[in-house]
């Protein structure tokens, strides 16, 4: 079972769909996690349990903190996002694809995990099996949860609608499967593509999958239109997490819950604030929505 | 259904591969790179016949259009094989290494029949393109000047590996990253006429610039200022932002939102006397699919489309480009580097 409400780390990365400004000054105001750590205090003493993270350098840090006051968040669970591809990105300029790759695979580990990781990677590059080149890379971005309570790993859009392009189900079988053996989680897919990906997901037998998408009333993000998106809400077996469901602030708070709230399956809501009201408006508007929907 | 070859499978190469491969008018039939370990692993999922050598893919596959996402070094020999035989070519900017390597392509294609694009991508960004509406429109009036800067952190240290770093390769930040900047300036503002004041700056780099700052006269006079470093740490990602001033107004344009200042009313009524601000939110339309941005997907389902006869091939043709290559030998030309 998803958590209804999940809150999201664009916010604290300098993301912001809206303006280049806005994101710049929040990069400015959460350079030091210790502000971060702030904001996540005010939305977990709310109730929000669960929260998203990129794999971004910095959160390695805010895990540690996690770990180390386990005792001030006691029921607190991951929902963790992998690549951050900006990383990716500035290491395939630098290095190339295969540079990059054993970049971030050797990288920040002891002797003896090296000699393992080049037994199982210097044969996967050998062998020229994808497969294993993803499991390692799945592995090494998600050393920085190690003990902590990850409920959901999500592959990022930029990933899964590669993959999705490329119409590979085997990439998204095996990510699957080594997520649930090795991690004890469940697979979770961020995409642009909703529909798409749905269909593809169920005809290749990954059933009931955790689809994490764009879902607001502008249509913003949603592709190919928000009918496609409201169509599949309607019609497919799967458990929907909403994102960007104020559209990088273009739509009012009331107005974008009430928007996703009313649509059939939607099981979850990810979404990122800076501010004590904001996170406390968009919980309390949840609620007030939540309780109308019911009765 | 059009067959196509993808030539390069580099960060642009595999995500064309993406989008196109879900195009519904569109097989792809060969995929070319030097790397044979890359085809290998695609080879255990794709059908799709694998070479080492474009001559050998083009001969063999024969297929309708091309893919060229290679280092900008080889576009030119790859785009004439690819010409010889008929095939529409869509290639990765920039077009080539310079003005005279190019023209006799741009005019093979031409004489051919030939459809060609080269990847500018930002002529197909909805903030971009709103704006470029605003000036065709004269919502600003004539425009006197611009200041137009583009950032990004590309390059934080010296490296010896990437091709970016190499000159004969076509790397260095005017032509690798810039040369989307100028494209723009083209886009909105026309032909260059004159260069003035440009400097090359070498930061990280030891082969090539890192920087660059230059003056551009349009044709019809209007001046702007070119600002561009792609070794800049605090940019997250690759960052446009082009300043324009009219003679009623003036408009600001980034990625993510456009802000327009008017003197007067717009007479057609889209936008007040004083600042208008429009973001990408309410600007952007949904694509059929998309993997990075939608303007990766309009710029290929265009080339597609003018490849059918759908459309005119008019939208950052070979000849377009080759005009910011021009611009690109004046800079180096005139330039100094420092």
């Amino acid at each position: 079972m998803l958590d209804p409400l999940i809150f999201g780390d664009n916010q604290f990365f300098g993301v912001s769909h809206m303006s280049e400004e806005r994101g710049m000054e929040r990069l400015r105001r959460f350079q030091n996690n210790e502000e971060i750590i702030k904001v996540i205090q005010i939305a977990y003493d709310a109730g929000i349990h669960a929260f998203s993270f990129t794999t971004h350098d910095r959160v390695a840090a805010l895990c540690n903190h996690f770990r180390q006051n386990s005792s001030r968040y006691p029921d607190i669970r991951f929902y963790p996002g992998l690549p951050y591809a900006q990383k990716y990105a500035h290491l395939v300029n630098e290095k190339g694809i295969f540079g990059a790759i054993s970049d971030v695979v050797f990288t920040d580990r002891t002797a003896a995990q090296v000699v393992g990781t080049i037994a199982r990677g210097g044969k996967a590059v050998l062998t020229q099996d994808p497969i294993e080149v993803m499991r390692l890379l799945v592995d090494a971005e998600m050393k920085m949860f190690r003990d902590l309570n990850v409920r959901v790993v999500f592959l990022q859009n930029i990933v899964t609608d590669l993959i999705l392009g490329f119409e590979i189900p085997e990439f998204f079988q095996a990510f699957s499967t080594y997520v649930e053996e090795t991690y004890h989680a469940k697979p979770g897919f961020i995409t642009l593509n909703m529909p798409r990906l749905v269909n593809f997901l169920l005809d290749n037998g990954i059933e009931n999958p955790i689809v994490c998408s764009a879902i607001n009333q502008m249509g913003f993000q949603m592709n190919p239109d928000r009918e496609s998106y409201e169509q599949a809400l309607r019609e497919k077996p799967f458990q929907a997490m909403a994102m960007s469901v104020m559209a990088a602030g273009a739509i009012p708070p009331r107005e974008a819950l009430e928007y996703v709230m009313n649509l059939p399956n939607v099981d979850s809501l990810m979404f990122g604030a800076s501010s004590e009201k904001n996170i406390l408006e968009t919980k309390r508007l949840w609620e007030e929505k939540k309780s109308s929907c019911l009765t | 259904m059009l067959t196509g070859c993808l030539i390069g499978l580099g960060r642009m190469g595999i995500t064309h591969y993406s989008i196109l491969n879900t195009h519904p008018d569109v097989r792809l039939t060969a995929v070319c790179d030097p790397q044979k370990a890359l085809l290998n692993g695609l080879k255990k999922f794709k059908e799709i016949e694998t070479f080492t050598d474009y001559r050998k893919l083009f001969s063999a596959a024969r297929p309708d259009f091309a893919i060229v996402c290679t280092p900008t070094a080889s576009h030119i020999e790859i785009g004439e094989a690819a010409a010889e035989q008929g095939t529409h070519v869509f290639m990765e900017k920039p077009f080539s290494l310079s003005l005279s390597e190019g023209t006799e392509l741009v005019k093979v294609a031409e004489n051919a029949g030939l459809v060609s694009q080269v990847g500018y991508f930002l002529r197909f960004h909805s903030v971009f393109n709103a704006v470029k509406q605003i000036l065709d429109d004269g919502v600003i009036g004539a425009v006197s000047h611009y200041k137009n800067e583009m950032y990004g952190r590309t390059v934080l240290k010296p490296s010896k590996v990437s091709w970016r770093a190499k000159k004969k390769m076509g790397g260095g930040c005017m032509m690798d990253f810039g040369s989307h900047c100028l494209d723009l300036s083209d886009y909105f503002f026309g032909a260059v006429s004159e260069v003035r004041g440009s400097l090359l700056k070498s930061i990280y780099s030891a082969e090539v610039e890192d920087a660059f700052f230059t003056q551009l006269v349009h044709h019809d006079g209007i001046v702007g200022s070119i600002s561009v470093n792609w070794s800049d740490e605090s940019y997250r990602r690759p960052y446009n932002r082009i300043e324009i001033l009219g003679e009623k107004g003036k408009v600001i344009v980034d990625r993510q939102e456009f802000r327009l200042y008017l003197r007067e009313d717009d007479p057609r009524g889209r936008f007040e006397k004083g600042w208008n601000v429009r973001y990408l939110p309410e600007l952007e339309k949904g694509a059929r699919f998309i993997v990075r941005g939608p303007e990766f997907t309009e710029q290929l389902d265009h080339f597609i489309d003018a490849v059918k006869n759908k459309n005119p091939n008019t939208r950052c043709t070979f000849e377009d480009a080759s005009r910011t290559d021009r611009v690109m030998d004046m800079i180096r030309e005139e330039g100094v580097r420092c």
